[in-house]
């Protein structure tokens, strides 16, 4: 076998049922047992048949009693299994999401190319991803149930006759050799169906994204010509990968039959010489059936197996080192919390800080942040001082945005450095947030939830209406349905742009930051509303030191220094 | 092109089946026999063992056996021609249903897409009709199958026995009925499972688009732990759905080994009493187990048939929201630029106070009008008039004499632009950025001199692939850049009317200035309605409307309006020019 040189599926696959270890035995053993009770049933059968076949009138009511205890207590064992494996499930599903999620949201470095693609297309590995791995756990719970069952059952054939049983474990063998025979051509198809898989759900996610955009360019008609290509694309992988996935599996049922045959064909003429009995017929048949499923489901564990290697690689891809072990680490879950019960988000209290993070003086040299596609900045410093208010000009494409988001971190730095209080920073993306930084995006991106809750965040809401007054947000909570409590859309549907604006504002007010870092807020405020923002601002203190993009008078006047940015490079 | 129409869950899959019809004939015949034959298994396992306690000659009893083997591994082959027909069948009917249910959420208003995330909308056109697909491929082949399977082993049964034969279909009909029974118990607990986990996607979907806001606001932990909260939901709803969903199945199950032991202990006493060969009565034993199996497969199929009705119910609400805004009768909107007529136009948002109150307003073909007021005046709703993206609560809006719900959509899109401050740029080429998929049908050349036009030339043949470059996101274009390529769309479209909704408020005064001069030329000849905070965007308009809160506070030539002091219009040219001032 070829030797692989990052950790493969399995033992993902194992820490993540380490991780619950009880909850997995008690599956485990659940699981187990109810493959395996049809064996103590098809010699409690093999009892019967050969009284009934030896002596036509010894009582056999205490041993069907018997069976009917095995049989009514496998389902009982079953009803048990399913809702406890439902369980583990959820789990095992959960677990690699939230480390996912925790580490795309506060793991060092910058933001972008975290998504290897849309957020509808990671939103896939989140979903299927996630659900392929947690297979591998389920099928290998099949597995041990199908193997204990098969092994018993192999004894149980080899106490009435070894070449018999022989005969029949030979077939069992080669479809564990076809299986490997056709894994890598499965595991390209497979990857091939998953790949366009994801570029269905991502277009889904891209075009309702922006449907306000394709509504009016009027551009339905070309999205479901587009959407119709992508489905067929992904209908013919789809399909190779299905029917050879059957292939595998019936192949494997087949060979089962096969070694049914081959019980017919020895142990019957061994019956006409009385060499066997009809109990062991009957014994034969049911232990065959058993040992049939065993094919079955080491053909399906091969397909798991390589479908959750797919998948633990695609899921690495969110993590910083990409190390596979990071999708599984340990993490505090408390599932078992339903919706009433469930404990309330961790508040932060934006005052509690350390001296540390009181902000004297922030230094930037040199930083450069180059676009792949060309662009960027080149090569600015820049000094803020505590209480300065900082306004960053220039025209289109000069840079802007670009030196805002390298210096938070969010954006990758190809060379200067960042200093806080004289402190060389080596990871901005670590030490630019709450309660040293807050940050207003040019586009900022509400969550679909009450208005408190897209402003807070998580934040203790003592500050909340300083923050929403200071944003100039009052008079708009006011004309809504509900107050605070209105739920806003991820595209706030409901809030104009400058509505949205304000919001994301207030969100980085409630912070109290020492740095506030405010990307053209001015861009969808009147006049009036602009000037009441700023005069707020400042005279509130909330934030002792400002940055700020913006071209409007009213800001540039107030500014402590302005830094206009030419194609990248400070001018002044 | 409208879907099937349809009336129940299951009456939306059989539509979209129908046109299938001799493909499912087909392989229901295919599928027939390749589930019968192993009906035969047990009968010549019993006719094996008779032959043999008879003594009859060993080649008699080998040709048994091979007839065994041929029948059984022979059926199998035919299961692989059944997957496949059926795989192919299902996709094709999956990707008729995406596709219709694409094409109508396209067509739902924009309140509708406000309280439907795109994860939701994932989760729908998607993970719901994967559910039906799986369920019509997978399920309905196994359902059917086995119920065929039952059907053949039954009366093989009853032929062998009456007696046996009556005691297997007893115990059928007493697991069929509980699996009956307690499955529509079960289908709300589904329901309530698949939700949960429709809104776990969706916030998760929108906290990834979001991860900049989170990072740099240090609202991660917070995020981890909506999902963690949602996900504690998902650990409670899957196991009480589990509980009541497989609880149908294990009581059928337990029924089912009761009668398959009574099978055997009929049997023994039929043998007694020499009724039954031994050969029969294993045979009868081995049906009585394998009539398990299909009431197995079938019960392990109805989690696939509770997904898929549930999956089914969704599509079929979705595909009965009506869009607000019903299609036009289809009259021409007249070439060139086009008159704008707003008569006693009212306008609310659903369950909303007014946001417009009596609007009159007139522009003659080729006018300028600049719109200002504060923001929660109602500008941005007048330009979503005017483009139909709304409905009028009362009055009417008449483009070119024609009113514009009774123009044709695609029409109306193509004769009225706009382009707002959030440009969406789709993770699509250049070119099909520019025109939307192909919306609009332009040469590279055009496509060009488009660019040129609003001074992304440059920019463009920069990019490693030129108009066939894919733009990600963001990645590397400004947002003033975004905004050019805007005015570029609009450029290609040629409109009639064009409302520039704070489309230049991102952009500094230079690119302003520069834009404001190609916009000069391509706007020239067309019916223009700014709307802006900026009143320095509005120095060359002919005419001025200031709005607050929804009602016409005043309108007339902007030359007018600026000379009269007394105008509201003039108090905030002032307020403008005096912070100008103060900078100079």
């Amino acid at each position: 076998m070829m030797r692989r040189a990052a950790p493969g599926a399995i033992p993902v696959a194992r820490q993540l049922g380490r991780r619950e270890p009880v909850a997995y035995a008690i599956a485990w053993t659940s699981w187990v047992a109810w493959n395996v009770m049809p064996i103590p049933a098809g010699l409690l059968l093999k009892a019967v048949l050969d009284r009934v076949s030896n002596d036509s009138t010894s009582p056999v009511l205490g041993l069907l009693v018997a069976l009917t205890v095995v049989e009514v207590g496998r389902w009982a064992i079953f009803g048990f299994a399913v809702v406890q494996w439902h369980g583990c499930w959820v789990f095992w599903n959960t677990l690699p999401r939230v480390n996912m999620l925790r580490s795309l949201v506060s793991a060092p470095g910058p933001a972008v190319g975290r998504l290897p693609s849309s957020s509808g297309e990671a939103v896939s590995r989140f979903r299927d991803d996630a659900m392929h791995l947690a297979m591998v756990l389920d099928v290998w719970l099949d597995m041990s149930g199908a193997v204990v069952a098969g092994l018993s059952a192999v004894a149980v054939m080899a106490a009435v006759d070894a070449r018999v049983t022989f005969v029949v474990v030979v077939p069992v063998v080669a479809a564990l050799l076809l299986c490997r025979l056709l894994g890598n051509r499965l595991r390209a198809w497979r990857r091939r169906e998953r790949e366009a898989t994801s570029a269905v759900t991502g277009f889904i996610g891209d075009v309702f994204g922006s449907i306000g955009a394709i509504k009016v360019a009027g551009a339905e008609a070309s999205v479901v010509r587009r959407f119709d290509e992508l489905g067929e694309t992904r209908a013919a992988a789809a399909k190779v990968d299905q029917v050879a996935t059957q292939v595998l599996r019936t192949s494997s049922a087949a060979i089962g039959n096969l070694g049914t045959g081959l019980v017919v064909l020895l142990i019957v003429p061994a019956l006409a010489e009385g060499r066997a009995t009809v109990g062991d017929v009957g014994l034969f048949a049911s232990a065959v059936a058993v040992l049939a499923n065993l094919p079955r489901w080491a053909a399906s564990l091969g397909a798991h197996h390589r479908q959750a290697e797919v998948s633990v690689e695609r899921m690495a891809r969110l993590l910083p080192d990409r190390v596979p072990d990071g999708v599984v680490a340990p993490a505090p879950l408390q599932l078992r919390r339903g919706s009433g019960t469930f404990p309330p988000a961790p508040v932060t209290a934006p005052e509690r800080r350390a001296g540390d993070d009181r902000l004297c003086e922030l230094t930037v040299s040199g930083l450069t942040a180059v676009h792949p596609g060309g662009g960027g900045v080149f090569g600015v410093d820049l000094t803020l001082v505590r209480g300065s208010l900082t306004v960053v000009t220039g025209p289109v494409g000069a840079g802007k945005s670009t030196l805002l988001r390298a210096l938070l971190g969010l954006t990758p730095i190809d060379g200067g450095e960042i200093r806080w209080n004289g402190v060389l920073a080596p990871d901005p993306s670590q030490l630019l947030v709450p309660p040293r930084s807050a940050y207003v995006a040019q586009v900022p991106r509400l969550f679909s939830e009450p208005l408190s809750d897209a402003v807070l965040l998580g934040v203790e809401e003592a500050g909340l209406a300083e923050a929403i007054r200071l944003a100039c947000l009052d008079d708009d909570v006011a004309w809504m349905p509900d107050g605070l409590g209105t739920v806003v859309g991820a595209k706030g549907v409901r809030l104009s742009g400058g509505q949205i604006q304000r919001t994301a504002a207030a969100r980085a007010f409630v912070r109290r930051p020492e740095l506030l870092v405010i990307d053209d807020i001015s861009s969808a405020l009147d006049v009036d509303t602009e000037a009441r923002m700023w005069e707020g601002l400042l005279d509130a203190g909330t934030a002792t030191t400002i940055l700020v993009v913006s071209h409007r008078v009213a800001v540039l006047e107030r500014a402590t220094q302005v830094v206009v940015l030419d194609q990248g490079r400070r001018t002044t | 092109m409208a879907g099937p129409s349809h009336g129940t869950d299951v009456g939306l899959l059989a539509a979209y089946l129908r046109p299938e019809r001799a493909r499912l004939l087909v392989l229901g015949v295919v599928l027939l026999v390749s589930t019968l034959a192993p009906v035969a298994g047990p009968v010549l396992l019993g006719k094996a063992i008779d032959a043999a306690l008879r003594g009859e000659p060993t080649a008699d009893l080998v040709g048994i056996a091979v007839i065994f083997l041929v029948v059984t591994v022979g059926s199998d082959a035919l299961q692989v021609l059944v997957t496949w027909q059926s795989v192919d069948l299902a996709w094709r009917v999956g990707n008729h249903l995406r596709l219709d249910l694409a094409r109508h959420a396209l067509r739902l208003d924009l309140d509708w897409h406000g309280t439907h995330s795109p994860g939701l909308m994932i989760e729908r056109l998607d993970g719901d009709v994967e559910a039906i697909v799986e369920f019509s491929s997978v399920a309905v082949l196994q359902v059917l199958g086995n119920a065929i399977l039952l059907v053949g082993v039954l009366v093989v049964s009853f032929v062998i026995d009456w007696r046996a034969g009556l005691l297997i279909a007893g115990s059928v009909a007493v697991a069929a009925y509980l699996l009956i029974r307690l499955r529509s118990v079960a289908v709300p607990a589904h329901d309530a499972e698949r939700e949960i986990q429709a809104q776990l996607y969706g916030d998760l979907e929108e906290r990834l688009g979001g991860l900049e806001d989170l990072r740099a606001n240090g609202a991660g932990p917070y995020a981890v732990h909506q999902l963690a909260h949602h996900s504690s939901r998902w650990w409670h709803a899957a196991r009480h759905a589990a509980f009541l969903g497989d609880g149908s199945y294990t009581a059928a199950a337990t029924a089912f080994s009761i009668g398959s032991v009574l099978t055997l202990g009929v049997g023994v006493l039929l043998h007694r009493d020499g009724l039954l060969t031994l050969g029969s009565l294993l045979t009868l034993f081995r049906f009585s187990q394998m009539v398990r199996q299909p009431i197995e497969r079938i019960a392990e199929q109805m989690q696939e048939f509770q997904k898929a009705a549930a999956g089914a119910r969704r599509a079929g609400r979705l595909l009965a929201t009506a869009p607000s805004l019903p299609e036009g009768r289809g009259d021409p909107l007249p070439d060139g630029a086009l008159d704008v007529h707003l008569d006693d136009v009212s306008f609310a948002y659903e369950g909303d106070s007014d946001v417009l109150v009596d609007l009159d307003l007139h522009l003659t073909p080729g006018t300028t009008l600049g719109v200002v007021g504060r923001t929660g005046s109602g500008k941005s709703t007048l330009g979503r008039l005017l483009a139909r993206l709304w409905d009028v609560t009362s009055g009417a809006v008449r483009l070119g004499g024609v009113d514009v719900r009774d123009a044709a959509t695609p029409d109306l899109r193509r004769r009225v632009a706009v382009v707002s401050q959030d440009v969406e740029l789709l993770r699509a080429s250049l070119r099909d950025n520019l025109t939307f998929l192909g919306t609009v049908v332009a040469s590279d050349a055009q496509l060009l001199e488009a660019l040129t036009d609003v001074g992304l030339a440059d920019w463009a043949i920069g990019l490693d692939h030129g108009l066939d470059t894919v733009l990600d996101g963001g990645g590397g274009l400004s947002a003033g850049q975004a905004q050019l390529l805007a005015f570029a769309r609009v450029l290609l479209s040629d409109p009639g009317l064009v409302v520039l909704d704070e489309a230049t408020s991102r952009l500094d005064p230079d690119t302003e200035a520069r834009l404001t001069l190609a916009a000069d030329r391509a706007l020239r000849g067309r019916t223009v309605v700014i709307i802006a905070h900026r009143l320095a965007t509005l120095d060359q308009v002919d005419e001025v409307l200031v709005l607050e809160r929804g009602r016409v506070l005043e309108h007339g030539r902007r030359a007018n309006l600026a000379a009269d002091p007394t105008s509201e219009f003039a108090r905030l040219l002032a307020v403008s020019s005096a912070t100008r001032g103060a900078l100079a």
